[in-house]
């Protein structure tokens, strides 16, 4: 539970290329790993939080996601991570926030991820899901540079394997 | 070249000298303008010297764009020379894309990914594998019985959720529909070797399948399903005659100590008195086919039997009902056999307006502990609203209803009708409410809320129940809304009382959760 006085409070974030961001304890506490982090330094606000995986660009966009949604209630307990899931539907503000190019998009999701933002990587994931939705095998690797590592004696045996859901 | 544009390219050299210069240090440089000393040119000078600025803020924003467009241009050239790295799909953790996958598979089904995802690449494949939930969805419609089979083994918890069903085959030969009742057989083979792993079971019996009953009921007998905790028998009709008669008995000797939550559709399900008087959530829907003008006197379910069964559900919370009682059914006196103490939310739906002609479970059962109570209609036209509604009449009205939803439905695209003080009208019998909501779906109708364009929901709070919901009330709606939201996606508008009674705009009051 946050107090008044944290809300006042200034957290500094250092980037992997050296850049520091002064932001409110509200925005950075979007982030749980950051959150743990200055739960542990306690009161010393001249302490820098490292980020040794989060290049500045990428936290600057992370960050703008987090000053939006600082008011946003908590993150829902584990048990309703199936819920989360079940709909690829992005809200307005998020879907043209997620509109990058394919790296950045990878980007924030990585950044997400490390700095446990579920929120913002529901959105990452949700954005990459409409993309490979529907898709033929084919169409994904083009997609995403991914080769076809299989002999054609497994792909022959994968296929097998859904004959039954290919005449569906 | 203009005089300006000179003199702001002149300005800007400087002031990048003077960066240059600066080196390291803190200060950042400044452009320099000069000005006169004569008062009366100074304004002269602040017009000249604004233009400069901006003609420089203008060449400076043009470099900006050419030297970004430059560095990705160029940085792109290392990462095709293979001399920069950057980040990739593949550089995306397991861990994510199995939340891809399981994002996908939600939405378009665990087959298709399954399907589509494992063939490309050894990575997909293999984490495909590891995810428990893209395998516990097992249908006789979507998998053969040996891909089941595999299914069944890489749902690795007590997860799986089993579906048998026989397609539609009304057009097919005599040889298909051989082949798909030996694929319904193999399904069921299937249940008692998983048995200990199912959580939902779901069974649909058709009229072909009558014939494979005493071959099933020796496969499923005395099954144990220690994790069962939702259980769907549907059954059909055919020839006049609900299939559901043949089938009611296909359960009773089975074991399921977490069962739940049960909806049985045209079966009255004999179950063992404990695991009925387990069950909190239920679903009965009985005497629905169309043609029930057309069914056999020994082809329905009787009112009686109806009754009698909703009852022996003795602790039931959530109770949703969509039921013809189709022959004449004479109320026993208020009392323990018209009682059903433990229901709290009750939903009734009417799937079609000849509904109304028949007798109301309302008038047969009294729910005095209700707190929520759901209403949802399908009409054939609008203007049966109104008697709709009058027909839902309650038996003795419970007092502690505070949460009431209206759903209609109906298959027309006529956006006048908006009847809301119709539903208004009706709503009064139930005094002061803590939440009404008003829903019409846009995907098979949108009658109700055409006022509202894409919004499917709209629900007006009171937390303290102080604001009778009259016809009056609810007239005011669509007058907050004024003009329709279109192009959005399907919406619930959440609302005060208050807001309603003050006429404030929708873009003020009305919170948007997106569905």
């Amino acid at each position: 539970m946050s107090t008044t006085e944290d809300k006042t409070r200034k957290v500094k974030l250092v980037t992997s290329d050296n850049e520091e961001f002064e932001v409110d304890w509200e925005v950075a506490t979007r982030s749980v790993l950051i959150k743990h982090m200055l739960e542990d330094i306690g009161e010393s606000e001249e302490q820098a939080i490292p980020l040794p995986n989060v290049t500045a660009n990428v936290l600057k966009k992370v960050l703008e996601w987090c000053e939006h949604h600082r008011k946003d209630p908590e993150p829902a307990p584990e048990s309703s991570d199936d819920n989360r899931k079940r709909t690829l539907e992005i809200g307005d503000w998020d879907a043209k926030f997620i509109q990058v190019d394919q790296e950045m998009l990878f980007e924030i999701i990585l950044a997400a991820n490390y700095l446990d933002i579920k929120a913002l990587l529901d959105v990452g994931c949700k954005t990459v899901a409409n993309m490979i939705k529907g898709k033929q095998p084919e169409e994904i690797r083009k997609m995403f540079n991914i080769v076809n590592d299989f002999t054609p004696e497994e792909e022959a045996q994968i296929k097998k394997e859904n004959e039954w859901a290919e005449d569906r | 070249m203009s005089t300006s544009t000179g003199i702001a390219i002149r300005t800007i050299i400087s002031a990048l000298e003077t960066l240059a210069s600066l080196g390291e240090q803190e200060d950042e440089p400044k452009l320099e303008f000069t000005r006169t000393g004569d008062s009366g040119a100074i304004s002269d000078d602040i017009r000249s010297n604004l233009k400069v600025a901006q003609t420089a803020t203008n060449l400076l924003q043009k470099i900006l764009t050419s030297a970004n467009a430059a560095t990705k241009d160029l940085r792109q050239q290392l990462v095709d020379m293979g001399m920069e790295d950057r980040t990739e799909f593949g550089d995306l953790p397991d861990e994510v894309l199995t939340i891809i996958f399981e994002m996908v598979s939600f939405e378009k089904g665990q087959v298709e990914v399954v399907r589509d995802f494992s063939l490309v690449s050894r990575r997909f494949r293999e984490i495909i594998i590891r995810i428990p939930s893209v395998w516990s969805q097992i249908s006789s419609e979507a998998l053969s019985a040996e891909q089941a089979e595999l299914y069944a083994s890489r749902a690795t918890t007590p997860t799986i959720a089993l579906s048998i069903a026989r397609p539609n085959y009304r057009h097919y030969t005599e040889e298909e529909v051989q082949i798909s009742s030996a694929h319904i057989m193999d399904m069921f083979a299937l249940v008692n070797p998983i048995s200990s792993r199912i959580k939902t079971l779901n069974l649909t019996f058709s009229h072909s399948d009558v014939q494979l009953l005493p071959q099933l009921r020796q496969t499923c007998t005395s099954l144990s399903l220690p994790c069962l905790n939702k259980l769907v028998i549907k059954a059909s009709y055919f020839g006049g005659y609900s299939v559901g008669i043949e089938v009611k008995s296909f359960c009773s000797s089975w074991d399921m100590p977490s069962l739940r939550a049960l909806e049985v559709h045209d079966v009255l399900l004999e179950l063992r008195p404990e695991i009925l008087s387990q069950i909190e959530t239920c679903t009965i829907k009985v005497n629905s086919d169309e043609r029930w003008e057309a069914l056999r006197d020994d082809g329905y379910w009787r009112s009686d039997h109806i009754v009698d069964y909703i009852l022996s559900f003795t602790s039931v919370k959530v109770l949703e009902l969509a039921i013809r009682l189709l022959d004449d059914y004479d109320p026993a006196p208020l009392g323990d056999r018209s009682i059903m103490d433990t229901v709290e939310d009750l939903t009734l739906g009417f799937e079609r307006f000849e509904i109304f002609n028949y007798q109301n479970i309302l008038s047969v059962l009294h729910f005095p502990s209700l707190t929520k109570f759901r209403v949802d209609l399908c009409l054939d036209d609008m203007r049966n609203l109104q008697e709709a509604l009058n027909t839902i009449s309650f038996r003795e009205l419970p007092e502690s209803i505070d949460v009431l939803a209206v759903a209609v439905n109906i298959e027309t695209k006529d956006d006048d009708d908006m009847p809301l003080d119709v539903v208004g009208y009706w709503c009064e019998k139930f005094g002061n409410l803590k939440r009404l909501s008003l829903e019409s779906k846009r995907d098979s109708a949108h009658a109700l809320l055409g006022f509202a364009g894409s919004v499917d929901s709209i629900q007006v709070v009171d937390p303290d129940g102080q604001t009778p919901i009259s016809a009056q009330f609810l007239a005011k709606i669509p007058y907050m809304w004024g003009e329709r939201l279109h192009g959005l996606r399907h919406r619930t508008a959440i609302v005060s009382a208050d807001d309603v009674l003050r006429g404030v705009d929708h873009k003020t009051a009305a919170t948007y959760l997106e569905q």
